[in-house]
């Protein structure tokens, strides 16, 4: 039990084009250009997707729930089962839980909604995790105050680059990481798994330029949309991560700076 | 949504289906139309009772999602939207013996949850009333002596480690249930059951049970919904014995299988005892049995090394070499047991060389030595580099990036007791000890083979030549003739191995899949200035392609003697002058004819003519043009200017794909196309073939 196995990408011709790129030397810009022109039609379906918009929604519920004086009942009306007084990894279980439940049976589960649902675990891990003084064992409080700092326009803003630069990795990387690790060894584009290795990593540098797009935006739209309407709707969220994924495609296209 | 099917089990209505499925699979475990056979009599021929009709229901369902699971595909390599048809709707109409049971909430709605959890697929049940049953069956009365404990055993390392502790450890009694997927694993069980025994104070009772199905319903390898199967076998058997457990041992590492790849989305990493499987499958039994029945996995804590290294202290390292861990059932000989080069024969190998037990598994079981054997290009390769970097990248993280790199750890936290703080640590240190234990081999056998690594003795696709950069002379990558060496040229157009490389303006080099219009756009673009026409064009890079190389082309060098190129003159009119004249002439005469044959009431010589008049209409009528003029006639030169043009307006559109401010240079008036051909760009841009500066 326990089986994995790996892929390839198909024999189509803008599938072999990435291939014979990553073969042939391009940069991780050129390769993330034909990456998202060959999957433009998966991404153009991302505002529909549910666990994408169901994701999104939550993360904005998330910095609302840790201004209200109760955090565990605010966590709980946005539809996540926790005690009053949560934990970190409580919460971070907890909102995976409810993508899951939102989704039960999988109706309308896919894998760029999956990819969500994960980039959204490790954003909150990582962000809240780092500005907490102990990953383990701090006190409820620390993390609401971690979490409410996350509703000003700014912090906002490089919550959901954070999350939106995760979700764009995974994706090239779900695409890419097909064709990459075939072209490792001798005389091959990669020669051993340090340089295959180093070449992920500048991926992950490209999808973080590439999401710098979100972060001009996003806090103002939260705080405009939570003021205006009182409160962040999975309509309102859904509007958002289509002009998002749409500002992100169109800048992956375009071959967004690596260093910029 | 595509990937929908229907599944009739059983004699059921095919009427009122949710799918528009034209052909619904039909499964049948008896009768004439039998096309899946389940030998549960390996259970009712052993035991002393009979199965409770819930959990005969159980066993039946459970094989027939296992048997649907494999016969409808999920779309093989397909990524398009994003792997759509990786998860597919599934519609089951089953007749069970309790079909009031089976459709209440609390069953039918953990079986779905549980299913659709551990397979990625959306399951709908409709049970219906069992009406025909199957032939009695004639039940054999043995002296069993009744187990404490019923574990699955597939005959692996990690269950062979959990019967050694229960069975010789702990001194109990036990069931081993076992699927047996292929008649190849018969005597090693045999063999691992002799020396269990053999070491045991009771001789555990061991049930293999086998499913059969037919070949044509063999269709999709990854098999996510077995673990279903076993558990439903075991949870049989428990019930049959009135225990209210049963245990899966598999090590934690395979339990929270966190993904080794960007690739591996969902259940593509398998669930067979995620703990929230584990939690469905006892929620599901317990509402069969309307009594609690525990799920556990003893194992879910350990590494496999651990497991291993518990086997050498039991004192049964022997038994090591019998037991089977390759999922590559179909390339098992007797002398390759294992074919080295499947995930599971990877992770059974480091764990085997982590807890110094390689003796006791031989290395000429294995088709590719993990270490220092050659591995083709593709999965093989893949998957052990997946594996490695993962352990390695694992081994250097603190516990906040490893929550920061793997969300799949959350999925867990709601389906174990404790602290979820505590249990994300817990999963982290668990990985940790792992990634420790894979480097450790690494770093080990890097020590042992410096000297073959440093001679370059080894395999080149063997791990550990992937792992080690040596210095020395190296073998550049495909096509790298061109390396830098110097500083770049801003402006460069060649080819590289297979592809192109076009770096302008001092920006990134671009790299471009084959094209001849990049070929003509070469020479362009290093003879600026230089007037082409598309026929000497098309001859220069016929020439170039021929003898293949990829030397640039100077001015005044395009005419080869073996390629003729076509003067600037047109060929003329489709009609001459003269034709249309004769034509005109013929008409007019055809006309006088007719009107003679039509005094003469000819009618033969009248349709003779009439069809002559006709064919020479269209002559004139094809030849003339727009404004009634004769059209100039389509010729090879224009053919070669299409060609040419096509080919570079071809190439053009990659480049403005991957460099939009090379793809705005190259337009009028600075790149001109038609049957002359010219590049002028500003005086100081000049192109190099070569990436260095001259």
């Amino acid at each position: 039990m326990g089986h994995i196995r790996l892929g390839n990408l198909p024999r189509t011709r803008k599938w072999q084009q990435v291939v014979a790129l990553i073969e042939g030397g391009a940069g991780t810009a050129q390769i993330a250009t034909a990456t998202t022109t060959a999957a433009e039609q998966g991404f153009k379906l991302a505002a529909e997707d549910k666990g994408l918009v169901e994701t999104v929604w939550l993360l904005t519920q998330l910095p609302l729930a840790a201004r209200n004086d109760n955090f565990g009942q605010a966590l709980r009306n946005a539809g996540l089962d926790v005690s009053d007084t949560p934990g970190l990894m409580e919460v971070v279980g907890a909102f995976s839980d409810a993508i899951d439940r939102k989704l039960a049976n999988n109706g309308g589960r896919t894998d760029l909604g999956e990819m969500a649902q994960m980039a959204a675990s490790e954003t909150m891990s990582k962000i809240i995790g780092s500005r907490i003084q102990n990953l383990f064992g701090t006190t409820s409080d620390d993390i609401k105050n971690a979490f409410s700092k996350l509703a000003t326009n700014k912090q906002f803003s490089m919550f959901a680059r954070e999350f939106f630069a995760r979700l764009t990795n995974k994706c090239l990387d779900y695409f890419v990481s097909k064709a990459v690790s075939q072209h490792v060894g001798e005389g091959k584009r990669f020669r051993t798994l340090a340089q295959q290795s180093e070449f992920t990593r500048a991926l992950g540098i490209h999808s973080r330029e590439a999401s710098k797009i979100v972060e001009e935006f996003s806090g103002g739209w939260f705080s405009k949309t939570n003021w205006e309407n009182e409160g962040i709707s999975r309509k309102d969220a859904a509007g958002f991560t289509h002009v998002a994924m749409k500002k992100i495609v169109s800048e992956l296209k375009e071959g967004a700076p690596t260093n910029g | 949504m595509a990937n929908e099917r229907s599944i009739l089990c059983g004699e059921v209505s095919s009427i009122a289906l949710p799918f528009s499925d034209k052909k619904p699979l039909s499964f049948q475990l008896w009768g004439p139309g039998e096309n899946v056979s389940l030998c549960i009599s390996d259970i009712r021929s052993q035991l002393l009772k009979d199965i409770p009709s819930s959990f005969h229901d159980l066993v039946e369902i459970a094989t027939y999602v296992y048997c649907a699971d494999q016969a409808i595909t999920r779309g093989g390599e397909g990524v398009d939207n994003f792997g759509e048809n990786w998860r597919r709707r599934l519609f089951f109409r089953i007749a069970v013996r309790n079909p009031d049971l089976w459709n209440s909430s609390p069953v039918k709605d953990s079986l779905t949850e549980t299913l659709s959890f551990l397979s990625d697929d959306e399951y709908v049940f409709d049970f219906v009333k069992l009406h025909k049953q199957p032939p009695a069956q004639q039940h054999l009365m043995f002296d069993v002596d009744p187990p404490e404990e019923v574990m699955l055993f597939s005959g692996g390392l990690d269950s062979l480690g959990g019967a050694i502790e229960e069975a010789i450890t702990n001194s109990r009694k036990i069931a081993m249930v076992t699927h047996r997927p292929t008649p190849k694993f018969n005597r090693r069980h045999q063999k691992l059951l002799e020396l269990l025994s053999s070491a045991a104070d009771h001789r555990p009772l061991h049930i293999p049970v086998i499913i059969n199905k037919d070949k044509a319903l063999g269709r999709e390898y990854t098999q996510r919904s077995r673990s279903f199967l076993y558990a439903a076998l075991g949870a049989t058997v428990a019930q049959i014995f009135k225990l209210r457990r049963i245990r899966f041992y598999e090590n934690g590492v395979i339990s929270f299988n966190l993904p080794l790849s960007a690739q591996v989305v969902g259940a593509r990493a398998t669930r067979t005892t995620h703990p929230q499987v584990i939690n469905g499958f006892a929620k599901i039994f317990s509402a069969l049995s309307g009594k609690p029945f525990a799920v556990e996995n003893p194992y879910l804590w350990e590494t496999k090394t651990e497991v291993v290294s518990g086997i050498v202290k039991a004192g049964l390292a022997d038994t090591i070499k019998y037991s089977t861990s390759c999922t590559h059932t179909w390339e098992m000989t007797k002398l390759h047991t294992h074919c080295g080069r499947c995930s599971q024969c990877i992770d059974r190998r480091f764990a085997l060389l982590a807890a110094d037990a390689q003796q006791h598994d031989p290395e000429e079981a294995y088709g590719v030595d993990l270490l220092v054997g050659e591995r083709d290009d593709h999965e093989p390769k893949a998957m052990l580099a997946a594996y490695v970097e993962t352990a390695n990248e694992v081994a250097e993280m603190s516990a906040l990036d490893f929550l920061g790199r793997y969300g799949e750890v959350a999925r867990a936290l709601k389906h174990l007791e404790g602290s979820p703080d505590i249990i994300a640590l817990q999963i982290y240190e668990l990985y940790r000890r792992h990634a420790k234990y894979v480097t450790e081999v690494v770093d080990d056998a890097i020590s042992q083979h410096r000297s073959a690594i440093r001679k370059r003795q080894l395999p080149t696709s063997c791990l550990l030549q992937l792992v080690c950069d040596v210095g020395g002379v190296q073998s550049q990558p495909k096509g790298s003739d061109h390396e830098p060496v110097g500083e770049l040229a801003d402006n460069y157009i060649l080819i590289k191995g297979q592809c192109w490389a076009i770096r302008y303006n001092g920006n990134e080099e671009k790299i471009y899949t084959p094209d001849i219009g990049l070929y003509h756009l070469q020479i362009l673009l290093e003879n600026p200035r230089v007037e082409y026409s598309a026929s000497e064009l098309d001859v220069c890079v016929r020439r170039v392609t021929k003898n293949e190389t990829c030397g640039s082309v100077s001015a005044g060098e395009s005419h080869a003697e073996d390629c003729s190129i076509l003067g600037d003159s047109d060929s003329g009119h489709v009609l001459d002058e003269h034709a249309v004249r004769s034509y005109l002439t013929r008409l007019k005469e055809i006309m006088e004819e007719l009107e003679e044959a039509r005094a003469n009431n000819d009618l033969s010589k009248m349709s003779t003519l009439e069809s002559d008049k006709r064919w020479i209409q269209s002559e004139l009528d094809n030849a003339k043009g727009l404004g009634g003029e004769i059209r100039l006639l389509g010729d090879d030169r224009d053919k070669v200017r299409k060609r040419v043009c096509n080919a570079i307006g071809r190439a053009l559109k990659k480049i403005k794909q991957f460099d939009r401010m090379l793809a705005k240079h190259l337009q009028k008036p600075v790149l001109r196309l038609g049957y002359k051909l010219i590049y002028v760009p500003r005086e100081d841009l000049t192109w190099s073939s070569t990436p260095t500066k001259k």
